[in-house]
């Protein structure tokens, strides 16, 4: 794997963190739990490492944590069943680790909630990167003074207060990252967002080679308006990017 | 004729063309024969009728007659005399009595008789000794049945005709019910050919019980042993991938540790060392249990001495076994032999011994025996460790099944040895099974065929 944080970029949030960020590490390999620890300590996480499904929903229950890091493959209970029984109450970010080559779940892990998924054997700067940025986004997220409510296109409305999307009277349950790809897609609707702005945006992070965490959460998105609002269409131009379109009532230019 | 359908059609038609030859040439050439039988049979008849007739006069002739007349038939012999009246006083037919006056000469009727006379055989016209009464000898032949009366006229080219259209058609329907189910069996095999193993030929052979059902039934469950074989080691390769993947994630996390500047090093190191080799390791499990699996391999079979490969295997367990003060004992092994290859049955004894000395806790005691039991050596590998689940037990011999969350991978790593053991010993006939000994642990017992003296 390639290294692909900018160094720069990592210092500046290292010093910003003053407070550590607590982090839920549920992996079933205790030995690779224990070098985990160690090795995002001094980057500013504090991580509590459990072992099984079961033992990650019990310390949910009971502590809160900024960041799920979440194996999917995990005895008993494995990471997507934790996930499914998350979502959508706890909307605490989880970033999957995911198997290597082993797509469905990355597809699934993602439809369910995650917020962005890293093939394992990864690179431990890599993860760190992801953590970060989804961290970013999550805080990102909370209602800021002199940000704007509410995005119209169409009949489809983005509302900030409550994280949900609407169409027709007919409200649509979202992912954070769902929502955020929303959020882009309508505030340039008409206009093509390459799928390397929407990942900058979006995941916070860089478009990486074989990468498809934007284009499974727009196929997400698109089956969830189909069922409410099948006059908001978003297309993919030539493999270059996402644009949101309206049929019947003509995009603000 | 590439295709096994016309072949086989040709093949039985011509089959029957020849038959059919060869037999209106054989009954051509039997009635030819009879036919010579037949005329050295009346032969007789007139020559033993003349003779009487001059030995005997009429009243010898009459009596010759009622004889031979019993003897002929179904046929019926006359003597017509003059006047047109049988001898024997029986009715005689109008048309014979026609002939009878015109003496003509024997075995040629006229044209003009109708066709059933034509069997009349006007054998001799015989004169009595005074030479003033001229009798005639007549055989009429029994009518045969009507199928007979046929045979002798156009009945061949008909018989061919039929023969012909009748072989046709058992052909053509033998050729399709032989042809029909290869062409099943063809279809199936393509489709295996392109990676679908979900074929079922037998559900098309309908109520077919013959040899091309059976082959059908065998290919079926040849299509499903390919389905589960391809299934597992898709499996295996998921469970290789996984396992390869855990050291692999430990090692790129040792790096990323040493590369701090505040980093450990030489703790770091070791790390990456020790991954290093279990990733050396766990590939060479994952080659030998391939080739362990490769049914062209041929087992070596030498004798091997039981109680000399336990105690080097104890030797070796105990280097380990020292080091967190388990207690290995092995009880003396009675002089037993078993056959087969010795490197393999190491590694499978060797496997399952250093299991146990891994489950057992510090200061434990891991027990070895060996008894003999009819034809087969019992060896018992039981640890006091934690010991592994009922529902799991059958499976541990299984690659890569986790046995229970207390033997978890921090303390095995991976689970291919015991899978490895388990094929070892099938292959020397042997069995192995696990439970949970009374008391704790858990008991592995391995049964091998003693070698027959």
């Amino acid at each position: 794997m390639q290294t692909t944080t900018d160094p720069s970029d990592e210092t500046a949030e290292a010093s910003s963190g003053s407070t550590p960020m607590s982090v839920l590490l549920v992996d079933d390999d205790r030995e690779l739990c224990r070098m985990l620890v160690e090795y995002l300590a001094p980057e500013g996480f504090r991580v509590t490492p459990v072992h099984d499904g079961d033992e990650a929903l019990y310390s949910l229950g009971r502590h809160h944590f900024d960041l799920i890091v979440l194996d999917v493959m995990l005895p008993h209970l494995n990471g997507l069943d934790v996930l499914r029984q998350l979502r959508p109450k706890d909307l605490t970010p989880v970033l999957m680790l995911t198997a290597r080559g082993e797509d469905i779940d990355r597809v699934v892990g993602l439809e369910l909630g995650a917020d962005d998924y890293l093939p394992k054997p990864f690179n431990p700067r890599e993860l760190v990167a992801r953590m970060r940025a989804i961290l970013r986004r999550s805080l990102a997220l909370e209602p800021q003074a002199g940000r704007r409510d509410r995005i119209d296109v169409g009949p489809l409305s983005l509302l900030f207060s409550s994280r949900t999307a609407s169409a027709g009277g007919h409200g649509i349950t979202l992912t954070g990252a769902e929502f955020r790809v929303l959020e882009v897609l309508m505030q340039q609707p008409g206009t093509v967002v390459s799928r390397e702005q929407l990942t900058r945006q979006v995941l916070g992070r860089r478009l990486m080679p074989y990468d498809r965490s934007i284009d499974t959460h727009i196929s997400n998105i698109r089956r969830k308006l189909a069922a409410v609002a099948d006059s908001v269409t978003i297309a993919n131009v030539r493999r270059t990017g996402y644009v949101l379109t309206v049929a019947d009532a003509p995009a603000p230019r | 004729m590439r295709n096994l359908y016309v072949r086989i059609f040709v093949t039985f038609w011509i089959a029957m063309v020849l038959a059919l030859a060869c037999s209106m040439l054989a009954t051509l050439w039997l009635t030819d024969q009879r036919q010579q039988h037949e005329q050295s049979r009346l032969d007789q008849l007139a020559h033993a009728a003349s003779s009487v007739l001059a030995q005997s006069g009429v009243a010898g002739l009459r009596d010759w007659l009622a004889h031979e007349s019993v003897r002929a038939a179904p046929d019926r012999l006359y003597v017509i005399d003059s006047h047109g009246n049988d001898l024997l006083g029986r009715r005689v037919p109008e048309f014979m009595r026609a002939r009878a006056g015109l003496g003509a000469p024997a075995g040629a009727p006229p044209p003009d008789l109708p066709p059933d006379t034509r069997d009349i055989r006007w054998l001799s016209q015989l004169v009595s000794p005074s030479g003033d009464e001229i009798y005639a000898l007549s055989l009429l032949h029994a009518r045969r049945s009507p199928l007979g009366m046929l045979g002798a006229s156009q009945a061949p080219t008909i018989t061919a005709v039929a023969t012909l259209l009748v072989s046709a058609v058992v052909c053509f329907l033998l050729a399709r019910y032989l042809s029909d189910p290869i062409g099943h069996l063809r279809s199936a095999t393509r489709s295996i050919a392109t990676g679908n193993l979900s074929v079922s030929v037998s559900s098309l052979m309908g109520r077919r019980r013959d040899e091309l059902a059976l082959l059908a039934l065998d290919f079926d469950r040849m299509a499903e042993r390919l389905r589960t074989l391809l299934a597992s080691q898709r499996e295996l390769l998921r469970d290789v991938s996984h396992e390869l993947r855990s050291p692999l994630a430990r090692l790129q996390i040792a790096l990323g540790l040493a590369r701090r500047p505040q980093a450990n090093l030489g703790r770091e190191l070791d790390r990456i060392e020790q991954e290093a080799a279990r990733l050396e390791e766990l590939i060479g499990e994952i080659l030998s249990l391939s080739r362990l699996d490769d049914p062209a391999r041929a087992l070596q079979a030498e004798p091997v001495d039981l109680g000399e490969l336990l105690e080097t295997l104890a030797d070796n367990a105990r280097i380990e076994a020292d080091a967190r003060a388990i207690r290995l004992r092995l009880d003396p092994v009675p002089p037993l032999e078993v056959e087969g290859d010795r490197e393999l049955l190491f590694r499978a004894l060797e496997n399952v011994l250093r299991n146990a000395v891994r489950f057992s806790p510090d200061g434990g005691m891991v027990a070895l025996t060996v008894v003999a039991a009819d034809a087969e050596a019992l060896l018992r590998i039981r640890d006091h460790g934690p010991g592994v689940p009922a529902e799991s037990l059958a499976r541990i011999f299984e690659p890569f099944v986790s046995a229970s969350p207390a033997r978890n991978r921090e303390s095995s790593g991976h689970g291919i040895g015991l899978a490895i053991t388990a094929r070892v010993v099938a292959l020397h006939r042997g069995r192995v099974a696990a439970r949970n000994a009374e008391g704790g642990g858990l008991e592995v017992e391995i049964a091998l065929p003693l070698r027959r003296a």
